[in-house]
C-alpha cells in the first residue's frame, strides 16, 4: 500500500514537474537538436519515460534534475540516430574556419566555438551559463562528482578563451 | 564585442528561444499514454496472479476451487475500483460530491406507465447519445484540460471551504493534476458529466470516490 502511494505521489510530481518547466526542458532539447519539432518529441518522449519509469524515482527533490537527465539523454540518443544529418552542420563550420585560414580554437565567433565542443562541455556552458544552474545541480545532471564538473568546466571556458569565475555560486558573468 | 559580452548575447537568444504553444498539451498526452501503458500492465499483471492463484488451487487445494466460484457468484469482493468502467451508470451511495462511500451500479428506477417500449427506447437512445457525446468529447485533449482545470478549481473551492479530502498537505502530495482519454466518468440525472476518481486516487483513500460535477459550459465552449 504504501510502495502505490509513494508512486502516485512520484507520478503526480512528476507531471507538475513536466508541465511547470516546459520551457525549460524544451530549451535544453532544443540547445541539441536545434528544430522545433525534433526538440517537441524529445520532450514529450522524455515525459512518457518518465511517468512509465516513475517509481525508479528515488529521491523526489531530484525530479526536475532526474527529468533533464532523461531529456539529455534522450536528446543524445537523437542524435545518434540522425548522425548523418547533423554532422554535415559540423563538418561546415570547420570547413568554413579552414578555408579562412584559422585555427580551431581561435578567431571564430564565440557561437562557433561552443558549437565545435562535445556535446558535454556544451552541456556545461548551457546549463551553467545559459539556465544558471549551481555546479552541484550540474554534477547531479551529469551524474559526475563537483571537482570532475570543475576542472571540465575550467578546461571549456579555456577552450573557448573565456576568463569567468567558475567557483561563483550564483549564475551569470563575471 | 568582447568575449563575456558575446556570452550575454548567447544567453539572450537561448532564452528567447520560442516556446511551441501547444507543447505542454504534447506532454500531457504523453504522460496519458504513459499511465495508459502502465494501467494495462498493471492489470496483465493482475490477470496473471489471478490465473496463478486459480492454478494453485485447481492443482493443490480442489476445494478451494468451491470457494472461488461460491466468491465469483457473490459478485467478487474485490471488485470495486475496476467495476467502474467508463460510461456505465452508477448511483451515487451518498449525496456528498466529495468523499463519496462507494459507487453502487444500479439502474434508473422509472414507474412502470412511463417505461413503454416506445418510451423507454427513446431514453436509451437519448442516454446512449449523450454517452457517445461524452466518448466523442473525452477523447479531445483541450476538453480534458478544460476539465482538468474545472476540476482543480473545484479543489480550491473545497479547500477554501474547509473540506479536509483535500488539505493542502495531501494536495502537495497527492495532488490532482490531469484527468485521461480512458477516465472513468458517468452521465447524472441532469445529463451532467461525472468525473469519477476511484478511492486513493486523488485523495487519501479513507475518503472513498471522489467525484466532480462538470458544468456543461466547461466541455462545450
Amino acid at each position: 500500500m504504501e510502495g502505490e502511494r509513494s508512486l502516485n505521489r512520484n507520478d503526480a510530481l512528476i507531471s507538475e514537474v513536466l508541465t511547470t518547466n516546459y520551457a525549460y526542458f524544451y530549451r535544453i532539447a532544443y540547445s541539441y537538436v536545434r528544430n522545433e519539432t525534433d526538440a517537441q518529441d524529445i520532450v514529450q518522449e522524455s515525459a512518457y519515460k518518465a511517468i512509465y519509469h516513475a517509481k525508479k524515482l528515488k529521491q523526489p527533490e531530484y525530479a526536475q534534475t532526474w527529468i533533464t537527465r532523461i531529456v539529455i539523454n534522450e536528446a543524445l540518443s537523437f542524435l545518434r540516430k540522425h548522425k548523418r544529418e547533423v554532422l554535415p552542420l559540423a563538418e561546415e563550420l570547420e570547413t568554413a574556419a579552414t578555408e579562412e585560414g584559422l585555427s580551431k580554437e581561435e578567431n571564430v565567433d564565440l557561437k562557433e566555438a561552443i558549437n565545435r565542443l562535445g556535446q558535454e562541455e556544451k552541456l556545461l556552458i548551457t546549463l551553467r551559463f545559459f539556465e544558471d544552474k549551481k555546479l552541484e545541480e550540474i554534477a547531479e545532471v551529469c551524474g559526475e562528482a563537483l571537482s570532475t564538473i570543475k576542472s571540465r568546466l575550467y578546461r571549456t571556458l579555456k577552450k573557448l578563451r573565456l576568463d569567468l569565475d567558475i567557483t561563483e555560486e550564483e549564475g551569470g558573468f563575471s | 564585442m568582447n568575449r563575456i559580452e558575446e556570452l550575454e548575447q548567447l544567453k539572450k537568444e537561448y532564452q528567447e528561444i520560442p516556446i511551441p504553444e501547444k507543447g505542454v498539451l504534447g506532454v500531457q498526452m504523453a504522460m496519458e499514454r504513459a499511465n495508459q501503458k502502465k494501467r494495462l500492465k498493471a492489470r496483465a499483471m493482475r490477470y496473471v496472479a489471478t490465473v496463478a492463484a486459480a492454478a494453485f488451487l485447481l492443482l493443490i487445494m480442489p476445494q478451494g476451487v468451491f470457494t472461488l466460484i461460491s466468491m465469483s457468484a457473490k459478485g467478487g469482493a474485490n471488485m470495486a475500483p475496476d467495476a467502474v468502467s467508463k460510461g456505465e451508470r452508477y448511483e451515487a451511495a451518498t449525496d456528498g460530491r466529495y468523499g463519496n462511500t462507494g459507487l453502487i451500479p444500479g439502474k434508473q428506477e422509472m414507474p412502470e406507465e412511463v417505461m413503454s417500449p416506445e418510451t423507454s427506447d427513446n431514453v436509451s437512445a437519448m442516454e446512449s447519445d449523450t454517452q457517445v457525446k461524452y466518448e466523442v468529447l473525452l477523447q479531445d485533449a483541450e476538453v480534458r484540460m478544460r476539465i482538468s482545470k474545472e476540476i482543480r478549481r473545484q479543489i480550491d473551492e473545497a479547500v477554501l471551504q474547509g473540506n479536509e479530502c483535500f488539505t493542502e498537505e495531501k494536495r502537495l502530495t497527492e495532488g490532482f493534476v490531469c484527468i485521461f482519454a480512458e477516465q472513468e466518468y458517468y452521465v447524472n440525472k441532469e445529463g451532467q458529466l461525472v468525473i469519477v476518481f476511484a478511492p486513493g486516487e486523488i485523495a487519501p483513500r479513507e475518503y472513498g470516490n471522489v467525484e466532480f460535477v462538470i458544468p456543461d459550459e466547461v466541455i462545450v465552449q
